[in-house]
């Protein structure tokens, strides 16, 4: 899978979330280059938990020292093509 | 951009919440009249956010064993134990704590911050995982963080998630560190501690349980969560804080691993900070005392518990989850808990604002804690209080209100 299938990929999941639970980006567009915060108007503690279900949804295990400066939803899936490169078949 | 331009964002947020009078961080407590009471703006005002679980603040054994440390010790150790050598006192209080865990070592930090901070540090190191609850307090992520290890999140209090993490880890499990609470502090739910072991046991991982809001409140014997859920016995390092059902500040951890006594030359928190004062060492050490003399303050605690919650089931603001001191109610945003925050001040209630990002799930929290000094007629003042704040205005009207 390339970034930008992966990126594809969480868009999609992250748009499905924001229409469930009624978050302050709701109806925003999202897509490669989206902003987590400043675009859709996410707290920290939300990313957190968006991330901790890229993690399962991938299966993979990212650890925190490196989402320090994701910012957007293409920095995510560069983050899952690395963590997916690095980890056992 | 100079350096100091990163701050204009706080200075806005700080003229916001000043304009209003709705700055949680301004408010001064003028003066003490109890364990539950003080005067805030000039008003008698019902203390319902200061974790004084066990009312211990102003008990006169406490106070009086502060009295005679100041005479008999003075007013500070004016330096680091390493560096300057520990009290006997220290090493009583150690003793003591060691002996109420049914534990052979435990050790003395001088905050609870501290004490997270020092053992992380010194517990974690460089190809070490951590397996981080997402809602843990901000000083047990800041320990996982200084330490070098890898740092993984798991979903709050979901043993599953846990262990979907231990297991991608495969060999490095057995260098695994689970951090976990026993009560959280916003929302007062409850780690499964029960769960959490056998699956630690199962990859032999190593299991931290922060008991800071659950000492003196669970189990028989006070010692917290891990205790009421029979398996104290099963978890690697217990740490707790001075500075919530004890009435005064510091920390410890407690363990059975002899590890933590060689922690001491290892821990930059612990070496480079003076040690306890020894007042607050004497009123911590009465306070366990009383702590375990006296079951009468946990049950104490523990009924107007029930009579907090069923107040809040009347007022449709049942915040779910079984009866405990601390509620956490999630108001629609900001504005609303600000203004259910004041509201309740301006009727003599003191309570927590939570938001985000020190909130767990970026909601806005109105957080309460009773404890065992509480009287019922208390406890029904800050209902009514509560009432009032929440028909108060558009805002703050039933609707808003959510349940988390």
């Amino acid at each position: 899978m390339t970034t930008k299938s992966i990126a594809a990929e969480l868009a999609a999941m992250l748009s499905a979330q924001l229409a469930a639970g009624g978050h302050s980006g709701q109806g925003v567009h999202v897509e490669g280059s989206t902003d987590l915060n400043r675009d859709l108007g996410l707290e920290s503690a939300q990313i957190m938990e968006f991330v901790v279900d890229i993690e399962d949804h991938y299966d993979i295990s990212i650890a925190l020292e490196g989402l320090s400066k994701a910012r957007t939803i293409d920095d995510l899936a560069a983050i899952v093509i690395a963590e997916r490169r690095a980890a056992p078949p | 951009m100079k350096l100091l331009d990163k701050f204009e964002p706080l200075r806005a947020l700080e003229a916001q919440l000043g304009d209003g009078g709705m700055d949680p961080t301004r408010v001064v407590i003028e003066r003490l009249l109890s364990a539950t009471e003080a005067l805030i703006e000039g008003r008698r005002t019902i203390l319902a956010g200061t974790n004084n679980y066990l009312g211990l603040t102003f008990d006169p054994e406490c106070v009086a064993a502060g009295h005679r440390a100041l005479d008999d010790f003075g007013t500070g150790t004016t330096g680091s134990r390493m560096a300057n050598g520990s009290y006997a006192a220290h090493l009583a209080l150690e003793q003591e704590i060691a002996d109420f865990y049914r534990l052979p070592y435990a050790m003395v930090f001088s905050t609870g911050y501290a004490a997270n901070l020092g053992t992380l540090w010194a517990l974690l190191g460089d190809g070490d995982a951590v397996l981080l609850d997402a809602d843990a307090h901000a000083s047990l992520y800041d320990g996982c963080r200084l330490c070098g290890a890898d740092v993984y999140r798991f979903k709050h209090n979901d043993p599953g998630s846990l262990e979907k993490r231990l297991k991608r880890l495969g060999e490095r499990a057995e260098r695994a560190l689970i951090v976990s609470e026993g009560m959280y502090s916003v929302l007062g739910d409850l780690a499964p501690l029960d769960r959490m072991v056998d699956i630690k046991d199962h990859y032999g991982a190593y299991l931290f349980v922060d008991e800071a809001h659950s000492l003196g409140v669970f189990g028989e014997r006070g010692t917290g969560l891990a205790e009421a859920l029979g398996v104290a016995d099963r978890v690697d390092f217990i740490v707790g804080t001075f500075s919530k059902s004890l009435g005064a500040t510091g920390g410890f951890c407690a363990s059975p691993h002899p590890e933590l006594n060689l922690i001491r030359y290892a821990s930059r928190p612990y070496i480079f900070t003076a040690s306890p004062t020894p007042s607050v060492i004497a009123t911590t050490h009465e306070a366990l005392r009383q702590l375990r003399a006296r079951p009468e303050l946990r049950q104490r605690l523990w009924a107007n518990a029930e009579r907090l919650f069923e107040g809040l089931r009347s007022l449709e603001l049942d915040p779910g989850g079984p009866v405990r001191p601390v509620v956490g109610i999630r108001l629609a945003d900001r504005t609303a808990a600000l203004e259910a925050w004041r509201g309740l001040l301006e009727n003599g209630v003191y309570t927590n604002l939570i938001l985000p990002p020190a909130s767990p799930d970026g909601g806005s929290y109105l957080r309460l804690s009773i404890g065992a000094a509480h009287t019922t007629a208390q406890i029904d003042t800050i209902l009514e209080g509560l009432a009032r704040a929440c028909e108060a205005g558009p805002s703050v009207d039933e609707k808003k209100l959510q349940v988390p």
